[in-house]
């Protein structure tokens, strides 16, 4: 059987994650001790006894809200400065500096310098967009810098407005562009977004939990708290890749 | 309209040098010869595409029309989106695709169909514009010999009150779109 064919198959997928949770709790059963690695089980009876709790969901919110604003702003910036850079050759070159800083910098230095500019609240938002902007930017610069040269010139030849230019030509053509731009930065974005919360400590947030669930070493707490990190990841990439989408279907239709 | 080309070349290559060509108002005129002599080349001048020459166009097309030997679709979308980025004319619309045979294609995506297919879909996209001088490359590419009579039928009607530049390697074009010129490169 073909690479795509398993991995385009939900339940061999669905086959590979309990495979992988059966390593863990072998590997906890043969340590033995929970403070270095908890069992699944007690993992999610950890992650239960916390769901029922308006704490929790009142950190999910701190920090979901935040990370998604982050996002949904730098991906809108993203897309105005990449729209810029394809039509300015002189924005582009002034960007290209900006963006290779802003990729190449680590996140602990940006937080530590961003905690000296902001509040410890607003961390994550200005480190969520720090991280989505360069991904996003470069993908849909390069996605406008690959829109079919042929396809342009017919769209000039029968004289399409630039709206319609802009809806037909150069939205089909950065869609996967932007499909992997929100696949790659989303993930990010709660990546760094989470480990800034963790170093500037904002009160009642997911990072300051982590940080609490560490200083009291209640390790089955800390996985809780990351495997909530990973299904709100995973939930909130797909969503947005289904907007993106149905964007993108609306545009043309 | 006449183009006198001073010269035309592609880097060492030289295309056309000093010579002139005519497209007089409401005729047909076939531009024919080998593959890479320089049909399209001529046509691409001859409707203002190609800026890239010395010469001069002597009354140019108003509003030229361009069928491209390549379809030229966008072809991650469907058949109806692809006509509704040129037209809002609904009604046009639906006629040209019922003429040239796509009637109840409308939504299905340009990758999934055939070659005959997108052809009449290229087809079909310039039918719903306007112009007043319409230059076909290769307009039958990929169709077969029943279509190819069907879809010059509706061009030759399309064109009626048009002017009408053939770019062709097939003699066997010529009367189907009634040729009444031709310029042999």
């Amino acid at each position: 059987m073909r690479l795509s064919t398993i991995q385009g198959n939900k339940a061999a997928r669905a086959g590979a994650v309990i495979f992988w949770i059966a390593v863990w709790a072998v590997a906890a059963a043969a340590i033995g001790e929970e403070l270095f690695l908890p069992s699944p089980l007690s993992v999610c009876r950890s992650l239960m006894e916390a769901l029922p709790e308006a704490s929790f969901w009142s950190s999910v919110l701190f920090t979901l809200s935040r990370i998604l604003a982050g996002f949904l702003v730098s991906a809108a910036a993203a897309c105005c400065t990449a729209a810029l850079s394809y039509r300015l050759p002189i924005f582009s070159l002034l960007m290209e500096p900006l963006v290779q800083i802003i990729r190449a910098t680590p996140v602990a230095s940006i937080v530590i310098l961003v905690l000296v500019w902001v509040r410890s609240s607003s961390l994550s938002v200005v480190i969520s967009f720090l991280m989505v902007f360069p991904i996003i930017y470069t993908n849909l610069l390069e996605g406008l810098g690959k829109t079919d040269r042929d396809l342009l010139e017919a769209a000039a030849a029968y004289r399409m407005k630039a709206i319609r230019k802009i809806r037909y030509v150069y939205i089909p053509s950065v869609q996967p562009f932007m499909d992997s731009a929100i696949r790659t930065s989303l993930g990010l974005a709660w990546k760094s977004g989470i480990a800034a919360e963790v170093i500037g400590l904002p009160d009642g947030s997911i990072g300051e939990r982590l940080y609490e669930a560490k200083i009291y070493l209640d390790t089955p707490e800390l996985f809780a708290w990351t495997a909530a990190v990973i299904a709100l990841a995973f939930a909130f990439e797909h969503l947005f890749l289904l907007l993106s989408r149905l964007a993108a279907k609306a545009a043309v239709s | 309209m006449k183009a006198l080309i001073g010269r035309k070349a592609f880097g060492d290559r030289i295309i056309f040098s000093g010579c002139s060509f005519s497209f007089p108002e409401h005729s047909r005129t076939a531009i024919l010869g080998p593959s890479g002599c320089g049909k399209t080349t001529l046509m691409r001048i001859a409707a203002g595409l190609d800026r890239d020459w010395e010469g001069r166009l002597e009354s140019p097309p108003r509003l030229p029309l361009v069928l491209f030997q390549e379809d030229r679709l966008i072809e991650s979308i469907s058949v109806l989106s692809n006509l509704r980025a040129v037209s809002d004319d609904r009604r046009g619309i639906e006629s040209v695709l019922s003429s040239l045979g796509l009637g109840g294609e409308e939504r299905k995506v340009v990758h999934d169909l055939s070659g005959g297919m997108k052809r009449r879909l290229a087809i079909a996209r310039i039918l719903l514009l306007d112009c007043d001088f319409l230059f076909l490359d290769e307009p039958f590419r990929g169709l077969d010999p029943g279509m190819r009579e069907h879809v010059a039928s509706i061009i030759s009607g399309y064109a009626s009150h048009r002017s009408l530049v053939l770019i062709t390697h097939d003699e066997e074009d010529l009367p189907l779109l009634g040729i009444d010129r031709t310029i042999r490169l």
